[in-house]
């Protein structure tokens, strides 16, 4: 809070606190995006061609932009006399270069071949993947993990969650499953037993140090996958449960709002914060890496965090799914309403590397030895050639 | 459909001192009739603004109007916004103002001040479930003013003075207001108790 305040009974003031924390939502349902955007869309000024049948307002309009348009040009080809070079008294705008010319355009990159396709669920298609050994595990929109031979892509097994799950993170010899709701579910990869810690749940599961962090609202919530009982919890202030957490070492670095905060684990210090708005973060090799609308950032190289983000790349799609392998990054999502894309980013270079159109719509990405695996909102998950 | 902002390898560059230049970059974009842009600028926001929403109106239809009808009037009138770095603040307004709106069109909670959040939406850990559903029925017995004051203050931390600005009235005002809310709640939730407690005794 920016400015404390003194109540006349702080005991109510906790309480409300602590009643609000709980009450609120963890998220906004993604429906409401798509309800806003189509809104906007229709708000949007169209296209000449897409107008209705011309009305005599309308062509009174017409024919006085036309008398507008002649005495223009009547005057310019009288402003041309008066200066036989040609050049044009007003500077250009601001995407024409010095020669008058439009930059050429970035060639493309190239794109990736899918060698695979596997129908696994209804619209909108897988929500999380999740790697256990040579296993892929696949959560579903109607509430089911199914694990795929990540060698072959054959279906295995199926376990019911009875919900759509947001994360799958091995740890403990157990699958732990996040989800919007409000216990957090374990399953066992080899007997398929399913069980919950009530309270528990969390968008994101991140593994720590035999440990579990469970993103939810101002709080990573610790868990011990052993006892699978709550053990302690981080307070993240301004933290959502759907902003993205990372662990590196003994840190935690969590979303909130417009800033990144580091938390030193166990004793669970602020040790700093940073002004970018993360949609994603990710551990690569040298350093931590952030995704904020659309732009690539460095919060931290092998040393220590910066004192202030260093942008690498721009242009990245909405990054609803992230992988790291090596040098390169995976980045999967929709690219400013085009759709959904695979994004190879090569951090070497800090160039693109590849661009692949994955549909309408992706979810969620991970990389197995040279597979790239994309779910998509059809329904299915494409399996695509990293290369070379 | 917009045409794509191609990808373009940066020189290493620093944050601008306020810290937030992405987000005024969105605005700057949108304002200029960028909908990808604003698109990014409701998914950064979406969340917390719905739940302000949710926890003022106790109503997940009403709450997802309300959010949609502030969003929208948000890209109805954005280019009416003279600096980027105030878009939160507008939005905050924009969403008060819906939920208001909400709030008068719907009178149905009124009826609902009886009516309990189901035990499953409300299991945590760090609090009981009697203590929880004694502040629920309390906050939901306040005038509309008093839930949203409650809620800009301890769900999206805002002091007196930021929720002045946000409700339009002097820092002084919203300050009282607060206070007058809590005293509002710590009253119906006696007033609860009272009644649960003649309730257990009629049982008796």
């Amino acid at each position: 809070m920016n400015e404390p305040e003194r109540y006349d009974d702080p005991a109510l003031a906790r309480r409300v606190r602590a009643w609000v924390k709980d009450a609120a939502p963890t998220t906004a349902p993604e429906r409401l995006v798509y309800a806003v955007m189509d809104e906007v869309e229709r708000e949007r000024p169209r296209p000449r061609g897409m107008l209705g049948p011309i009305r005599l307002g309308t062509l009174m309009q017409y024919v006085a932009l036309t008398v507008v348009i002649a005495i223009g040009v009547a005057a310019g080809t009288l402003a041309t006399r008066q200066n036989p070079s040609g050049a044009s008294p007003v500077p250009s705008g601001p995407t024409a270069s010095p020669t008058g010319q439009r930059p050429s355009p970035v060639p493309a990159p190239p794109s990736l071949a899918t060698i695979g396709r596997y129908d696994i669920s209804r619209d909108p298609g897988p929500s999380a993947i999740g790697i256990n050994g040579s296993s892929l595990w696949v959560g579903t929109p109607d509430g089911s993990i199914v694990e795929l031979d990540a060698a072959t892509g054959g279906q295995v097994a199926s376990v019911s969650v009875g919900f759509e799950p947001t994360t799958i993170a091995p740890a403990g010899g157990l699958l732990w499953v996040g989800s919007s709701g409000k216990d957090l579910t374990w399953v066992d990869p080899v007997s398929r037993e399913v069980g919950t810690i009530s309270g528990a749940g969390g968008i994101y599961v991140l593994p720590w140090s035999g440990s579990l962090l469970v993103s939810r609202r101002e709080e990573f919530l610790e868990v011990d996958p052993s006892t699978r009982r709550i053990v302690g919890s981080f307070p993240i202030p301004g933290h959502v449960a759907s902003e993205p957490g990372l662990v590196v070492g003994d840190e935690l670095w969590a979303g909130a709002g417009a800033r990144i905060v580091r938390v030193a684990l166990p004793s669970g210090t602020v040790l700093g914060t940073m002004p970018v708005t993360a949609s994603a973060l990710v551990a690569a090799g040298d350093g931590i890496l952030a995704i904020d609308a659309g732009v690539l950032l460095r919060v931290s190289t092998s040393s220590g965090p910066l004192d202030a983000p260093i942008t690498i790349l721009d242009g990245l799609p909405q990054p609803y799914g992230v992988a790291i392998a090596g040098d390169r990054l995976w980045v999967t999502g929709p690219a400013e309403g085009r759709g959904g894309e695979v994004v190879e980013v090569d951090l070497t270079a800090g160039v693109v590397a590849s661009l692949t159109p994955v549909g309408r719509g992706t979810r969620a990405i991970a990389v197995v030895d040279r597979s790239v695996w994309v779910a998509v909102d059809t329904g299915a998950l494409l399996r695509l050639s990293a290369g070379t | 459909m917009n045409e794509r902002r191609w990808f373009r390898r940066l020189v290493p560059v620093h944050a601008d001192e306020e810290g937030r230049p992405i987000e005024d970059r969105l605005v700057v974009a949108a304002k200029a009739g960028d909908a990808a842009s604003f698109e990014a600028l409701v998914r950064r926001h979406m969340d917390r603004m719905y739940g302000v929403a949710r926890l003022m109106l106790r109503d997940p239809d009403l709450a997802e109007d309300a959010v949609q009808q502030a969003f929208v009037r948000a890209w109805r009138d954005i280019g009416s916004l003279r600096e980027p770095s105030r878009f939160e603040s507008w939005l905050h307004t924009l969403v008060v103002r819906a939920c208001y709106d909400e709030a008068r069109r719907n009178r149905r909670w009124q009826a609902d001040v009886r009516v309990l959040a189901p035990v499953a939406e409300l299991t945590g850990h760090d609090q009981a479930p009697d203590d929880r559903d004694v502040i629920e029925r309390g906050f939901r017995m306040l005038s509309p003013e008093h839930r949203m004051v409650l809620v800009l203050h301890f769900y999206l931390d805002l002091s007196a003075g930021e929720i002045g600005q946000r409700l339009g009235v002097p820092a002084g005002t919203a300050r009282s207001r607060l206070h007058y809310a809590l005293a509002a709640l710590r009253a119906a939730i006696e007033a609860d108790e009272r009644g649960t407690q003649r309730r257990a005794g009629g049982t008796a």
